[in-house]
């Protein structure tokens, strides 16, 4: 087995280095490179494949197989002893607790590594693999997925000139991914996690020489490490409270600390705001979603798996993993499922009025992000990752089948420019609709296994009084969700065939006339996607002005190639359907989702618990999932919603207040709109069916009122348009938050940078340059002084000698020899004069 | 396997490849100078890892040599190495080839003085790393000096005379503070009442193993004998253990620290760096970024730490109004925190800024870079400790990558201004490859060199107190910011620059010395524990000088086996 999860993530590398490294040297054909990448990925999922299934089989499951365990590991990083300095008083409560609760955790007695010592410990980072039931599932999903996309870019990227190269990309990324998911700690997680980062920034900026898909990439990968300095200061935290980055170290360690309620907000509750900021930049929650809807600037397959389908769920992934941790939190929960809430209905708003058919993918995607995030935070860690399963399937369906409308419509992203294609792309079509079905929740299709179960969950929560708010929140975006996709189904596939006309002004073509507004020239939605024009932060250099990109078009892929080259501007492409490599994996996640779902049936439709034993997902996650009641790993959660729900009477009260705190471990959470259902209902199975057909009602709903504005009658988005105009103009405008954002941070940043360097070259290297200027002064001084004082005074002497004394003493030789023996006389006389000078004194005085 | 002599050999190795160079070469065999002082650069490249037999698991000196040498004030030639110097030592030769390499059409003018200074250059650098004696460490610690001095003021740009003046002064100025403190610490040493209360634990401690410690035996005997002090380095790593706090030690420390900050170069004292490096030829740039600053950084972990670990963990030396009671630690991680944050912010200039200049944007980010390393020493545990040194030669691998590539676009278009690129990937895919690999080093991305070393750092600072790690970290959010920009600036995009229509991607030559650097940033990223193995016990035994209570692993049992 251990050989098996080696194999996952290196086949594709594999793939990944043919691919970049010859595959431009040696001219590479399409078919070969595309048979390297689509084999190491189908390699990759066959591995996965065997690996769960082996491991699903065998004895020890659930509890977690590490590689290390068969010696199939090596140590990356020996970074020497560390000391305990994080979380000691918490370490000393837990030291008290867990010599008690020791016998419910059920991955205690498998774990092999030492626990550290009080205060000393050493970080050896190890490079190994861990399957347990989530990353069983993260890795079928990436590799099986991700095998579908693959295939669908072979036909998508036909004719790119840059073929090896994406292909490269894309094969790092499925490694990066793998590792993520596969790792056994958290520097592994972060490796794989700044590995999608950089994948991700490649292949957001595959087009290049666009601006706008530099600067997206760019923003994508700096809004990211806006969210890895959280996790990575939540990693060190890790390691300086438990000594170890190794899960299922950490994991047992921390299931043994308190729990820290609403107003404590102790290490584990920094632990887990660290690991949210990384999750909220990865996984595009508010406030670092702005980067997601940007990002589709990519080719729409890197749309599909990147930033819909895997990359964008690692947050998930790594919240659900450190669910431990998130748990002893209640502020953290809360916060998770708030950000969630939010997220899921602040981008469905945005979403309404978008006409990119890409961009209302994007912010559909955030918005399901948020529903799986308020999953979590409410407590149903596994539905959140159920949600992320069937919205792989039908998200990475919808943008592929974008992608094949695209491709169809030779490059055009414009909704409205669309309408009426289902005549002409029936395959897509279809496809489509499956997944729309699934997103907008209707029964029996995929996403409404999921996304009923997170409302239910959500409005039964146990973690935090007003769950019904956030149910409510819930709701809503639900509806909207409904409501905008369906309008993109209608805007592109019915109606009238808009791609035959010249685009009219009016209300419905805002972006055109603010586009003209804005940057002074006419707003060509042939060219740019409308209403999305690359913008700039204020004062960056955005290159010289140029004229519209008229040669857009040969940048982009498949029009080299494309049989219906047409001339550019506004002239009609008729619409074709996409090449068996393209349709065929849209047909196969049309299928996954529509019945992948079923591995997630509900206890409404079996009467006690998720019926199918391990093979629903539920129960097969659960394991992972720690339980706050028994402080133990998956032992008595299986029930869904009776998971953390204190144990009650018939009229909802808390048994015995002695027990309370044992069975609740939040504390009373007040009103709960689930519990009072089902009260009123008289059992929970009634209580599941009533949000079931609620939830139904809403997406039908909002299915009903897209029909009626963009089918029925479609004037009525005009006229609501104008009535609402400062709320549209708000969605449409995305409430500004890119152009704040830009404002507040990116712009004060170059400031600062300026300044910085201003400050460097005029006061310190000011002061530098000052005391060597200073230095050069004084030495100018000494030199004056010296050429005129000191030198003065060595030429004064030499000219007193030679002047003055020259002349007297040429005049004392005289040659007479009487002369010299007066001079010697007068000489004797002083010398005598002064030896004898104090006898002489004292003779005069005696005398 | 032990070679006698090894380390002499490499030390002088270059000289006589200079000297050989100097006197059988004409000044018109260009071709042939280069090409021979290469190929003796890859022999002293060779030569050197011989260090690789040194002894990981022991520890302490190791390649230990004796000589006499001025007895009259009882300095000797003694030469020794333990881990961290022979990564830097590695690291010395390995960039010294490629420095070589990277000059064959760089250098257009009087080739044989330029190949015989940078021959000399390694020597002085291999012997400032490989010096066991205070006094043969200053000496090479300032002989250095003067070949870059000549290889910048001689084959620099337009402003070179100004930037080699600047550089030389300034760093000399530092050490002449630094002289000061070794002349006071040598009379320390005749100190009786000090040297007394040196124990045998602390000598083992700072030799690490049996060899290295007869040394300081017999060192001390010949300073007895001939009634002198003595500048052994291990003595006086001891002596400072033994030194009481106060003013004294406080002092020495700054006198030292002033002429390593200097090197670095720490916030405030870096804009020679800059200027440097903007004038210095691309080879000069590479030993200058790759190998000289980490003399600064190699003086920290060799001296300032151990020789004095009370004031390196000081906390409550001085009292400010308004900032209240704080240390010399205190003091050292707050200009290494401003170093990084400064650092990256006075880089990103230079892409905000129409017409930068891409060759200061990478002097600036070394500045923020150093801070990394700056922050990990101090933080005085062993996983920042650890995080330093290993980023000292992280550094010493991207940043002299990163000086090799602009040198090369440099040589294509005799600019460094970011304006005057943009869409080299479609000329220069290749080019950009390697590049976008160095950037990334540069930003920490896993996998490759510079995340263990910035991950370990930052680590033991958060060990220390959370905050300063969440300045380091905010630096590298700077960091990516205008790496980032900076590569889009210059790679992305359409070419509107009709003059970079024609360039030509790598050539033969310029690969084999850009792929070898990838290939260290990717092996020491995959693979960091070989690496970590050399320094881990060198870090423990400084830590253990500083901070005698820290939880070692078998802390207390090391002093007891070793007197066995």
């Amino acid at each position: 087995m251990s050989i098996l999860l080696w194999l996952i993530p290196l086949l594709p590398l594999a793939g990944a280095a043919v691919n970049g490294l010859l595959g431009r040297k040696f001219r590479f054909s399409e078919r070969l490179i595309g048979t390297i990448a689509c084999g190491t990925v189908a390699l990759a999922f066959v591995c996965a494949v065997a690996a769960v299934v082996k491991y699903a089989n065998s004895p020890t499951w659930p509890t977690p197989y590490v590689t290390s365990q068969d010696g199939w590991s090596f140590t990356w990083i020996a970074g020497g002893a560390t000391e305990i300095t994080e979380g000691q008083k918490e370490r000393a409560q837990a030291g008290n607790t867990t010599s008690t609760r020791n016998s419910d955790g059920t991955l205690t007695a498998s774990s092999t590594v030492k626990v550290a010592s009080a205060r000393g410990s050493v970080l050896n980072i190890e490079w190994s693999y861990q399957l347990d039931p989530l990353s069983a599932i993260f890795i079928l999903i990436v590799t099986g997925v991700g095998l579908c996309i693959f295939v669908f870019a072979t036909g998508y990227m036909h004719g790119d000139a840059g073929y090896y190269r994406f292909f490269a990309y894309m094969g790092l990324f499925m490694f990066s991914m793998l590792v993520l998911v596969l790792g056994s700690n958290f520097l592994l997680m972060f490796v794989g996690w700044e590995g999608v980062g950089l994948c991700s920034y490649l292949l957001i900026g595959y087009y290049f020489d666009r601006k706008e898909a530099g600067d997206a990439s760019r923003k994508a990968f700096i809004t990211n490490r806006i969210g890895d300095f959280g996790f990575a200061l939540a990693v060190f935290a890790v390691i300086a409270t438990f000594g170890t980055a190794q899960y299922t170290d950490v994991m047992r360690q921390a299931s043994a600390y308190p729990i820290e309620m609403l107003g404590t907000f102790g290490i584990m509750s920094w632990i887990a705001l660290g690991l949210f900021i990384g999750a909220c930049g990865k996984s595009a929650q508010i406030p670092l979603y702005v980067w997601l809807p940007d990002a589709m600037a990519g080719p729409t397959p890197v749309s599909a798996l990147i930033h819909a389908a895997t990359m964008v769920t690692a947050g998930l992934y790594m919240v659900t993993r450190t669910n431990v941790i998130f748990q002893h939190s209640q502020t953290m929960m809360l916060i998770v499922a708030v950000v969630g809430a939010l997220t899921a209905l602040f981008a469905a708003t945005i979403g309404i009025t978008q006409n990119d058919i890409k961009k209302v993918l994007a912010y559909s995607t955030v918005s399901q992000l948020g529903f799986m995030f308020l999953a979590c935070g409410v407590g149903a860690f596994v539905i959140g990752i159920f949600h992320v399963m069937t919205h792989a399937f039908f998200k990475a369906l919808m943008f592929l089948g974008a992608g094949s409308v695209i491709h169809g419509m030779h490059h055009e992203q414009d909704m409205r420019r669309m309408g009426g294609l289902k005549r002409y792309m029936p395959k897509t079509f279809w496809t489509f609709i499956a997944g729309w079905l699934a997103i907008c929740g209707i029964f029996p299709f995929s996403g409404f296994w999921s996304k009923d179960e997170i409302l239910w969950r959500a409005a039964g929560t146990n973690y935090f009084s007003g769950g019904w708010m956030l149910w409510l929140i819930g709701t809503i975006a639900a509806t909207c969700t409904a409501f905008y996709m369906t309008r993109l189904v209608a805007m592109t596939f019915w109606g009238r065939e808009r791609f035959r006309e010249v685009p009219a002004g009016g209300e419905a073509d805002e972006a055109h006339a603010h586009g003209y507004d804005e940057m002074g020239l006419p707003h060509d939605a042939q060219l740019e996607s409308a209403g999305d024009r690359p913008r700039h932060e204020p004062g960056e250099y955005v290159g010289e002005p140029h004229a519209l990109p008229h040669d857009h078009h040969e940048t982009r892929g498949g029009d080299v190639t494309d049989t219906h080259a047409a001339p550019h501007g506004h002239a009609i492409h008729e619409p074709h359907e996409s090449p068996a490599s393209m349709w065929i994996p849209l047909a196969v996640l049309a299928v996954l989702a529509t019945i992948g779902g079923l591995v997630g049936i509900g206890p409404a439709f079996s009467g006690d618990g998720h019926p199918g034993g391990k093979l629903n997902i539920v129960n097969w996650l659960a394991p992972v999932v720690w339980n706050p009641v028994t402080k133990g790993f998956g032992t008595e959660n299986e029930a869904g919603g009776a998971q953390a729900r204190p144990a009650t009477t018939e009229n909802g009260h808390v048994t015995a207040p002695h027990e309370a705190s044992e069975a609740a471990p939040y504390g009373d959470t007040g009103y709960n709109l689930a519990h009072t259902v089902e009260r009123s209902f008289g059992s929970e199975r009634a209580a599941e069916w009533f949000f079931i057909l609620l939830s139904i009602v809403v997406a039908l709903v909002g299915m009903g009122l897209g029909y009626l504005f963009y089918v029925k009658n479609p004037r009525l988005p005009d006229a609501w348009a104008a009535r609402l105009r400062p709320l549209y103009r708000a969605s449409y405008h995305k409430y500004w938050i890119d152009e704040l954002y830009g404002l507040l941070v990116t712009r004060r940043t170059m400031d600062a940078a300026v300044g910085v360097y201003t400050v460097d070259a005029k006061v310190i290297d000011g002061a530098v340059n000052g005391v060597a200027a200073l230095t050069r002064r004084t030495s100018n001084a000494t030199g004056l002084f010296d050429r005129y004082v000191v030198d003065g005074i060595v030429n004064g002497i030499a000219y007193f000698i030679r002047g003055i004394m020259s002349r007297v003493l040429r005049a004392a030789q005289t040659g007479l020899t009487a002369n010299y023996a007066l001079v010697m006389v007068l000489g004797l006389v002083v010398a005598v004069l002064i030896i004898f000078y104090p006898d002489i004194m004292a003779a005069v005085r005696g005398g | 396997m032990n070679i006698p002599h090894l380390l002499s050999i490499i030390t002088w190795l270059p000289t006589i490849g200079a000297v050989i160079i100097l006197a059988l070469f004409k000044k018109d065999q260009a071709s042939a100078i280069k090409k021979f002082a290469t190929a003796w650069f890859g022999l002293a490249f060779v030569a050197s890892l011989g260090l690789l037999w040194y002894d990981r698991t022991t520890g302490g000196m190791q390649m230990l040599e004796d000589h006499q040498w001025i007895p009259l004030i009882g300095a000797r030639y003694q030469m020794g190495a333990d881990g961290v110097s022979v990564l830097l030592i590695l690291l010395t030769t390995f960039l010294g080839v490629l420095a070589a390499l990277s000059s064959w059409n760089y250098i257009q003018k009087r080739e044989k003085e330029y190949y015989a200074l940078l021959l000399f250059l390694q020597t002085a650098v291999v012997g400032v790393f490989a010096s066991m004696d205070l006094f043969l460490f200053f000496l090479f610690f300032e002989v250095s000096l003067v070949p870059m001095y000549f290889l910048i003021g001689i084959w620099g740009g337009e402003n070179r005379l100004y930037a080699a003046i600047k550089f030389f002064l300034y760093t000399l100025a530092g050490s002449v503070v630094m002289l000061l403190g070794i002349l006071k610490l040598y009379f320390l040493t005749q100190d009786t009442t000090i040297t007394a209360k040196i124990g045998q634990a602390t000598l083992n401690v700072v030799a690490g193993n049996q060899a290295a410690r007869n040394l300081i035996t017999t060192t001390l005997q010949e300073a007895t004998k001939n009634g002198t002090g003595t500048f052994n380095i291990m003595y006086l790593q001891a002596l400072g253990s033994a030194l009481p706090m106060g003013t004294m030690q406080i002092l020495l420390f700054f006198a030292f620290a002033l002429g390593f900050a200097i090197k670095v170069p720490m916030w405030p004292f870096h804009t020679w760096l800059p200027d440097a490096h903007v004038e210095a030829p691309t080879a000069g740039s590479v030993i200058l970024a790759g190998i000289l600053l980490k003399l600064g950084t190699y003086g920290f972990f060799r001296f300032n730490l151990p020789m004095f670990p009370k004031a390196s963990a000081d906390e409550i030396a001085f009292r400010l109004p308004l900032i209240g009671v704080f240390g010399v630690r205190h003091v050292m991680i707050t200009l290494a925190s401003i170093s990084i944050i400064y650092g990256a912010l006075a880089a990103m200039y230079f892409v905000v800024k129409r017409d930068g200049d891409v060759k200061k944007l990478v002097a600036y980010s070394s500045v923020s870079s150093m801070g990394i390393v700056m922050l990990g020493l101090f933080a005085l545990n062993p996983n920042g400790i650890n995080g330093a040194v290993l980023h000292m030669v992280n550094h010493g691998i991207y940043s002299g990558a990163l000086f090799l590539l602009v040198g090369i676009i440099y040589e294509r278009r005799h600019t460094r201004k970011v304006s005057e690129f943009g869409g080299l990937s479609h000329v220069m895919p290749g080019y950009a490859a390697v590049f976008l690999a160095m950037a990334m080093t540069a930003i920490g991305l896993p996998l490759l060199c510079v995340f263990i070393s910035e991950f370990l750092a930052l680590r033991g600072v958060f060990e220390y107190k959370p905050s300063w790690a969440a300045w380091g970290a905010l630096g590298i959010i700077l960091n990516a910011g205008y790496m980032l920009w900076l590569y889009q600036r210059m790679f992305f995009g359409t070419i509107d620059n009709p003059k970079n229509e024609k360039l030509t991607d790598l050539s033969g030559r310029e690969w084999a010395y850009m792929l070898p650097l990838v290939i260290m940033s990717l092996w020491i990223g995959v693979y960091a524990t070989p690496f970590l193995r050399f320094i881990q016990q060198p870090t423990n035994a400084v830590v253990q000088q500083v901070r005698p209570d820290y939880p070692l692993p078998g802390r207390t049992q090391t002093p007891e086996r070793a007197e066995r």
